[in-house]
C-alpha cells in the first residue's frame, strides 16, 4: 500500500512538466532563496525587527511577478499561495517579537521552536495538499494495513501529529486556565501546578481517545495492543509505568507538587516539574537541575519543608569565650537575629547555650525564615551580623586553643 | 561543543541542489520510454464518482474505470495514471482550485450535466481528437457533443433507467403505468424516486416529461420568460395528481434517494422499484436470482415509458502539457475502442457501451437485453436537453415531495416549478453559452 504514495508524489512531481507549474515554483524558490541570501549576508539575528522588515521585499516581488503572469493570462496560483504563506510567517514573526516584550524570552522562544514552527510548517503542507490534490482526497488515501484494520494517509498523519501537538499545545491554555483558576479559587502555586498539570493530563488523555476514535480502532486491536502493553510493562517498561502512576499518584495526594521545597541529597531543592516519568529538582546552591524519578518520593522517606506550610526553622552555631558571661551572650545573639530583615519575627528566635567545647561555649540560634531555599543567604547574613555584634560588644570568639606539653629530656 | 550537521548557509545550498534534482528528475531525466524509474507522462484523471449519497453508483464507477486504468498502464507503462474520484458536489471546486494552480486534471469523467458545467466555466477544452480518429469507433450520442469542428465532450458509457424487480414476489413485471397501479393494490410493494429526473418517467403517459424537461432546457425567447402552453400545463398537473394519488396507495412508496429504494429493495421490503442500471450490480449480489430486470412501464407493453438516463462523458482538462494532452486522447480513445467498450460491458453489469461496433449479447443476457431496450426508449442527455432538470434537481425535487405529500396542490407545484424555471432562465440559455458549435446538428447528420 505504501507504494499509493509513491504514485502520489510521482503525480505530483509529473505536474512540473507542464510549463506554468514550472514557471511558478521556480520564481518561487529564486525569490526565497534571494531573500535568504540577503538574510546570510546582513547577519542578522533571529528574531529581529528587520529581518521582519525585510521580509516585505519577497512578498512584494512574488505579488508584482503574479500580476504579471496574470496579465499574461497564467495560473499563479502557487505564487499566491506562498504570498500568503509568507504573509502569515511575517504576522507570526511579528508576534514572536511583541511577545518577547512582555515575555521572557527564553519562553517565548521555546515555545516557539516547540509549537509554532511545527505547526507552521503543517500549515504549508496541509495548505499545498489541499490546493493540489485536496485533503480528503489524499487523506483518504490506503496507506497500510494492521489488526485487521486499514490506515489511510490521513489517519497515519493524524497519529503521528496529534499526540505530539496535544503534548506541545496544551501547555499554553493550560496555563491560562491554570492561571485564572488561581486567582478566582485563590490557589497557592504549587496546588495550581498540579492543577494545570492534571488538567494537561486530562487534555492529552482525551484528545488520544478522540484520536482512537478517529481511527476507528476496534476493540480487537485496542486488546491485542493492551496485551502487548501487559507482556512489555512487566520487562521492559515496568519502571516507566512505575514512575508515570507514581508521578500521577503524588499528584493526587499532594505530597510531591511543582514548587514544593524538598531536602534531596542533603541539599534543599525546589520542584520545578513533575514529569511523566521524572521529577526536575532545583538545587540553588549549584544552579543544578536533578531528574529523579517519580518512583523515589513514592518508595523512600522524603523531607519536605513545604507540606503543611513554607517555613523553615533554620539555625547558626557560634562560640564564645569561656569568660563571657552566657546569659549576655545569649541575649545579644537573639537582639542581633530579631534585627534581620528576612528572619520572620513570629515565631520568635530563640538561642541555647549547646555545648562547652574545647575552646569555648557553643551557643545555637534558632530562627524562622519564609522561604526555605534561602536558607543559605540568611544563615550567611545572620552569622555576619553575630560576628559584627559580638565585635562591638568585645566578645571574643575563641580560636581552636591546645595546651602542649613537653617534657624536656632529663 | 556539539558539531552541527551542517552550517546555515551549507544546508541551504544542500536543499538548493537537492530541490534542482527533484525538479530535473521530474523533467524527465529519468523518464525516458523504457526507464525503470519513472514514467515519461503522468496522467492526472479526475472522475466524477455520483453525489455523496450514491455509494452504491460511486463502487460501480470505480469497479469499472480501476479496471480500464489498469488495462491501460498494461499497454501503455510509459503514462503513469493517477486517478482521483470525487464527489459530484465538489468536482467543479476542486477543478477550480487546482486550475488556479495550473495544476488541473487532464481527463474528466463525470455526468452530461456536469460536463456541461465544466465546459461553460471554461474548465474544459473540447478535444483535439479529429472526426478521422473517432469515426471509426461509431460512437453513439457523439454528434449531440460537436463544437465546430471538434467535440466538447465525449460520450463514455450509458446507464439508463429501468425497472427492477423481486421474481419471487413478481413472476412478471407490470407492463403499464396502470398495471404497476393495479399490482400495488393487489399487495406488492413498489418504490417510487421522489428526485425529479428519476420519476419523470411517470409522466411519460400523461405526455408531461417533454414539457417539463423543454421548460428547463428551452433557450427563453420571451423577455417574460418561458412558461407552459395551455395544453402542456393541463398534462403536468393531471401528472401531478398522480403522483399525488398515487402516495395515498400505501403499497406504492416514495423515498428521497435512489440508494434508499435500493436497500430497501434489498432488505425485501420493497417488491418494485425504478432503478438506475447503475446499482444492479449491488442488486443482483444482495437478491441472487430473484432480481428480475424490465423496461419502465409506460401506456402499454409496446410504449415503454421514456427515462432520462444517465450518460457518463469525458472531458479534456486545460492545463495539459502537450504530451499530457496527447496522453490523454490516447486514453479516452482506448477507453473508447472496441475492445474497451465490450470490457467495459462484460466486466460488470449494468453498463452500455457507446461504441456501436460493440455487439450487445441481448439473446445471451436478460440483463443486457433489458438494459438496451430501456435505452432504446430513453431520453439521453445532452448539453441542450434533458440537463436543466438535473441541474436544478434539488428545488424541483423539494416541490415534487410536497407534493407528493399533500404540503400543496399540485396546481401551486406547477406554478412554483414555472416560476423556478422562468427565476433561472440562465439555465435556459445553456444552449446558447457553449462554445461555438455546440448545439445540436441536424439529427440526420448523427452516426
Amino acid at each position: 500500500m505504501v507504494h499509493n504514495l509513491f504514485h502520489l508524489f510521482g503525480g505530483w512531481l509529473g505536474l512540473l512538466t507542464r510549463g506554468s507549474v514550472l514557471l511558478q515554483v521556480v520564481l518561487v524558490a529564486v525569490v526565497l532563496l534571494l531573500y535568504r541570501s540577503a538574510l546570510l549576508h546582513l547577519r542578522l539575528s533571529r528574531a529581529n525587527w528587520r529581518r521582519l522588515a525585510l521580509l516585505a521585499a519577497p512578498i512584494v516581488a512574488l505579488q508584482l511577478l503574479a500580476l504579471v503572469i496574470s496579465a499574461l493570462g497564467r495560473p499563479v496560483g502557487l505564487i499566491s499561495l506562498a504570498t500568503t504563506l509568507l504573509l502569515i510567517w511575517a504576522a507570526l514573526t511579528a508576534l514572536r517579537l511583541l511577545l518577547r516584550r512582555y515575555q521572557p524570552p527564553a519562553e517565548v522562544e521555546g515555545y516557539w521552536q516547540r509549537a509554532v514552527l511545527p505547526l507552521y510548517l503543517v500549515l504549508v503542507l496541509v495548505a499545498l495538499v489541499d490546493r493540489i490534490e485536496g485533503l480528503h482526497t489524499v487523506s483518504a488515501i490506503p496507506l497500510l494495513r494492521m489488526f485487521g484494520q486499514s490506515f489511510s494517509v490521513g489517519s497515519l498523519v493524524l497519529l503521528v501529529l496529534l499526540p505530539y501537538f496535544l503534548v506541545v499545545l496544551s501547555e499554553l491554555p493550560v496555563v491560562l486556565l491554570g492561571g485564572a483558576m488561581g486567582r478566582l479559587a485563590g490557589m497557592g502555586a504549587g496546588n495550581r501546578k498540579a492543577f494545570e498539570l492534571l488538567l494537561r493530563y486530562a487534555l492529552i488523555g482525551i484528545g488520544l481517545l478522540w484520536l482512537a476514535n478517529q481511527l476507528g480502532l476496534n476493540s480487537t486491536a485496542v486488546a491485542a495492543i493492551a496485551g502487548g502493553l501487559s507482556v512489555g510493562l512487566g520487562f521492559g517498561i515496568k519502571e516507566v509505568f512505575s514512575n508515570f502512576v507514581s508521578g500521577l499518584w503524588l499528584l493526587f495526594e499532594g505530597s510531591v507538587r511543582p514548587g514544593d521545597v524538598l531536602v534531596y541529597d542533603g541539599d534543599p531543592c525546589e520542584v520545578r516539574r513533575l514529569g511523566l516519568r521524572a521529577a526536575t529538582l532545583w538545587r540553588d546552591s549549584d544552579n543544578a537541575e536533578l531528574l529523579v524519578p517519580n518512583q523515589t518520593f513514592f518508595t523512600a522517606t522524603t523531607t519536605t519543608y513545604s507540606g503543611t506550610d513554607s517555613l523553615r526553622c533554620a539555625r547558626v552555631v557560634i562560640r564564645a569565650a569561656y569568660h563571657h558571661e552566657p546569659d549576655a551572650v545569649l541575649q545579644l545573639i537573639l537582639e542581633t537575629v530579631v534585627r534581620q530583615p528576612r528572619v520572620l519575627a513570629e515565631p520568635k528566635p530563640f538561642a541555647i547555650l549547646w555545648n562547652f567545647a574545647e575552646s569555648g561555649i557553643e551557643y545555637v540560634v534558632f530562627y524562622w525564615i519564609a522561604h526555605p531555599m534561602d536558607n543559605a543567604t540568611i544563615a550567611g547574613e545572620v552569622r555576619r551580623a553575630l560576628w559584627h555584634s559580638f565585635r562591638e560588644q568585645g566578645i571574643e570568639i575563641p580560636q581552636p586553643q591546645y595546651v602542649v606539653q613537653s617534657e624536656m629530656p632529663r | 561543543m556539539r558539531r552541527r550537521w551542517c552550517s546555515e548557509r551549507r544546508c541551504w545550498r544542500r536543499g538548493a541542489l537537492a530541490a534542482l534534482a527533484l525538479i530535473s528528475l521530474a523533467l524527465g531525466g529519468c523518464g525516458r520510454p523504457g526507464a525503470s524509474l519513472q514514467p515519461a507522462v503522468t496522467l492526472q484523471v479526475l472522475i466524477s464518482s455520483g453525489r455523496i449519497s450514491e455509494r452504491f453508483n460511486r463502487a460501480h464507477l470505480r469497479q469499472v474505470v480501476d479496471g480500464e486504468v489498469a488495462d491501460f498502464s498494461r499497454s501503455n507503462p510509459q503514462v503513469s495514471l493517477h486517478v482521483r474520484y470525487v464527489p459530484e458536489e465538489e468536482v467543479l471546486a476542486t477543478i477550480h482550485k487546482r486550475s488556479d494552480l495550473g495544476t488541473g486534471p487532464d481527463l474528466m469523467i463525470s455526468r452530461v450535466p456536469l460536463a456541461l458545467l465544466m465546459a461553460r466555466e471554461g474548465l474544459s477544452q473540447p478535444s483535439g481528437l479529429t472526426d478521422r480518429e473517432l469515426g471509426p469507433l461509431r460512437l453513439r450520442h457523439l454528434q449531440e457533443f460537436r463544437a465546430g469542428d471538434r467535440y466538447a465532450a465525449l460520450p463514455f458509457l450509458l446507464q439508463p433507467n429501468l425497472a427492477c424487480y423481486n421474481r419471487r414476489v413478481l413472476a412478471k413485471p407490470p407492463r403499464s403505468l396502470a398495471e404497476l397501479l393495479r399490482v400495488g393494490e393487489e399487495g406488492r410493494r413498489i418504490g417510487l424516486s421522489l428526485i425529479l429526473d428519476q420519476v419523470s418517467w411517470t409522466g411519460t403517459i400523461f405526455g408531461a416529461q417533454d414539457p417539463l424537461l423543454r421548460l428547463f432546457d428551452t433557450p427563453v425567447t420571451e423577455p417574460a420568460g418561458r412558461a407552459l402552453s395551455g395544453t402542456d400545463r393541463e398534462r403536468v398537473l393531471n401528472w401531478l395528481a398522480w403522483l399525488y394519488r398515487a402516495n395515498v396507495n400505501p403499497n406504492i412508496q416514495f423515498s428521497d434517494t435512489n440508494e434508499d429504494l435500493a436497500e430497501r429493495f434489498m432488505a425485501r421490503e420493497l417488491d418494485w422499484i425504478s432503478c438506475n442500471s447503475a446499482v444492479i450490480p449491488t442488486l443482483r449480489k444482495a437478491l441472487g436470482k430473484d432480481l428480475g430486470l424490465a423496461v419502465l412501464p409506460g401506456a402499454s407493453e409496446k410504449q415503454p415509458a421514456q427515462a432520462v438516463a444517465r450518460l457518463q462523458m469525458i472531458s479534456f482538462g486545460r492545463d495539459s502539457s502537450a504530451a499530457q494532452r496527447e496522453a490523454a486522447q490516447d486514453f479516452a480513445l482506448f477507453l473508447l475502442n472496441d475492445y474497451s467498450q465490450n470490457v467495459l460491458m462484460t466486466r460488470t453489469e449494468g453498463i452500455l457501451p457507446v461504441n456501436a461496433n460493440v455487439i450487445v449479447p441481448v439473446k445471451r443476457s436478460d440483463l443486457l437485453a433489458a438494459i438496451q431496450q430501456s435505452e432504446s426508449s430513453a431520453i439521453v442527455p445532452t448539453f441542450q436537453r434533458a440537463v436543466g432538470v438535473r441541474l436544478e434537481r434539488v428545488p424541483l425535487s423539494r416541490l415534487i415531495k410536497q407534493n407528493v405529500y399533500g404540503e400543496i396542490p399540485p396546481a401551486e407545484a406547477l406554478a412554483k416549478i414555472e416560476a423556478l424555471a422562468r427565476s433561472r432562465s440562465r439555465i435556459a440559455a445553456l444552449g446558447s453559452e457553449l462554445p461555438a458549435g455546440g448545439r445540436r446538428r441536424d439529427p440526420s447528420a448523427q452516426d
